[in-house]
């Protein structure tokens, strides 16, 4: 029985994972949106204003 | 097999494999809607309360505020690997520290983790004695209280039998249970002081005389507080469908409302703590001194939240463990880590000690994270062999020496070495100067990427570490 689920287990993973690791590793294959100049604006915004709630705690 | 079992080989093979740009499924907001859930946990006031012990209200709010967020920038910029490509940070950590060195982390950072639940079963068993004196009139002795936080543990184990099913319903209890019980707290605070008053109060039990080694204090422990995310940072973000929507997701969890939270535990044991000379960072302690019906409602709705989070860190951090651990069955893991928890609440080490177990949170949630920062985006420019990631052979990029990546222990070692040199955890003061500019966790962060950045520009050891790109190449 546990030789059984190990088994069940392993050969699900390795059959999901080579069909994946094959589609990502095609050309073609397109990876989500990535973080724009916008979004690293914003964090830079976030940033300053948590400096300033910082010290005007401490002033 | 059972269908439990089954159901959990399928979350560990769906936890292990790397997601499909096209099988994306969570958006911004139902990114920020999950993070959020797991933002809202009764540990937050916990925190709240731990640090007005040593600042007051106004620098307390600003700290936990300010410092949560600035830090989750930074810290949650490693949302982004998991969402690019659709693996999970623990997969991912085997190109910064090997095969077989990342599950030697992985071990160190769940049993602490597991801390987080001892938080539970401590406000758990608080929460049903202090129902047990109003409703009787009777107080039960201290030596029941372990006993009655087991119960949540006991309640959690049997849901997380139940599969994920009955926990995803359990779960919808945390949101409205948590929600009341801030807004209880407010009332109190609101109704009995003003908000200069409250501007005014300060530190419960400094540290020191030194204003500003309280406030660095605070600021290590909230610094640590946002390291708790290691261990489940890269679950989510693989589903989604953009970068922003991960990241900005997890800022509005993770950061924002976590760091609200905080806030109002904050208010809520330095009001209640003035009003009655009870402090207390626990807070059904808060809410049986305050008294009154809608204390007992707010009671009632974190003994509900403790036993709904119990069950889904039973059930996600299990899920987890068999992905380490396949020759596990999924209830031998389950059993395996009650058993931890119930040890962690029946010595009580975590609430007796929370700004060790916070230490401890920091030091490994800390410099790991900024470590596989500075391997993702500096070493090796945002360019990974995913193949590599799960063939664990020799041959294979990410098998380093034996298993191990030298460099990445290295610099873990070097960060560890720095914590411990500038913060001394137990007294919870600091041992050197620099403590008072960067706090423990914040120097051992620079340390462990200086020294893994610095340690991948000599040519051998970036040839060592870069096997996956010459692998691309032939």
């Amino acid at each position: 029985m546990q030789s059984e689920q190990n088994k069940s287990f392993k050969e699900l993973l390795n059959e999901e994972l080579e069909a994946r690791i094959e589609e990502i590793e095609s050309p073609g294959y397109e990876y989500i949106p990535r973080l724009t100049k916008a979004d690293y604006l914003g964090m830079v915004v976030t940033a300053a204003i948590c400096v300033v709630i910082i010290i005007v705690g401490v002033v | 097999m059972n269908k439990n079992e089954q159901s959990a080989n399928q979350e560990a093979v769906f936890g292990i494999i790397p997601m499909i740009s096209r099988e994306r499924t969570h958006g911004f907001w139902a990114i920020a809607a999950v993070t959020i859930v797991y933002s809202m946990a009764p540990w937050c006031f916990t925190q709240g309360g731990a640090i007005i012990s040593v600042i007051g209200l106004k620098a307390a709010l600003t700290n936990t505020l300010g410092v949560i967020v600035l830090f989750s920038i930074i810290y949650l910029l490693a949302v982004i690997i998991p969402a690019r490509e659709g693996i999970d940070t623990w997969i991912y950590q085997r190109a910064c520290f090997g095969y077989k060195g990342i599950v030697v982390i992985w071990f160190v950072a769940i049993f602490a983790t597991w801390g987080w639940e001892a938080i539970l079963t401590g406000i758990h068993g608080t929460s049903i004695s202090a129902l047990y004196t109003i409703a009787t009139g009777n107080v039960l002795p201290d030596s029941w209280i372990p006993w009655l936080g087991a119960t949540c543990v006991i309640v959690g184990f049997i849901i997380a039998l139940m599969g994920p099913n009955v926990i995803t319903k359990v779960s919808y209890i945390v949101i409205p249970g948590i929600i009341i019980a801030c807004i209880v707290l407010f009332v109190f605070v609101f109704k009995n002081y003003s908000w200069s008053e409250l501007m005014s109060m300060e530190a419960v039990a400094p540290i020191s005389d030194n204003f500003r080694e309280n406030y660095m204090v605070a600021t290590e422990w909230n610094l640590a507080f946002v390291c708790a995310w290691y261990t489940v940072i890269g679950v989510i973000p693989r589903l989604g469908k953009t970068e922003r929507g991960s990241y900005w997701g997890f800022m509005t969890g993770f950061g924002v409302v976590y760091a609200l939270i905080a806030c109002v535990g904050a208010f809520g044991a330095l009001a209640v703590s003035d009003m009655t000379g009870v402090y207390s960072n626990d807070p059904s302690i808060w809410f049986s001194e305050m008294g009154g019906g809608l204390a007992i409602l707010s009671m009632i709705c974190l003994i509900c939240s403790n036993i709904s989070i119990m069950a889904v860190a039973m059930y996600s951090l299990s899920v987890s463990t068999k992905a380490v651990l396949p020759n596990w069955s999924y209830r031998k893991i389950l059993i395996a880590w009650s058993i931890w928890v119930l040890f962690l609440n029946f010595t009580g080490v975590v609430m007796n000690y929370y700004s060790v177990f916070l230490s401890v949170i920091g030091f490994i949630g800390g410099p790991t994270v900024i470590i596989i920062l500075v391997d993702y985006f500096l070493i090796r420019k945002q360019r990974i062999s995913i193949r590599d990631m799960f063939e664990q052979e020799a041959k294979n990029a990410y098998y380093y020496t034996k298993g191990f990546n030298v460099l990445g222990y290295v610099a873990l070692l070097a960060g560890t070495v720095a914590y411990f040199l500038v913060y001394d955890p137990i007294n919870a003061v600091a041992r050197m100067e620099i403590f008072n500019f960067t706090t423990g966790t914040g120097l051992s962060c620079l340390v462990a990427g200086l020294v893994y950045g610095f340690g991948a520009m000599i040519p051998s050891v970036k040839t060592y570490l870069l096997r996956d790109m010459e692998a691309k190449k032939n």
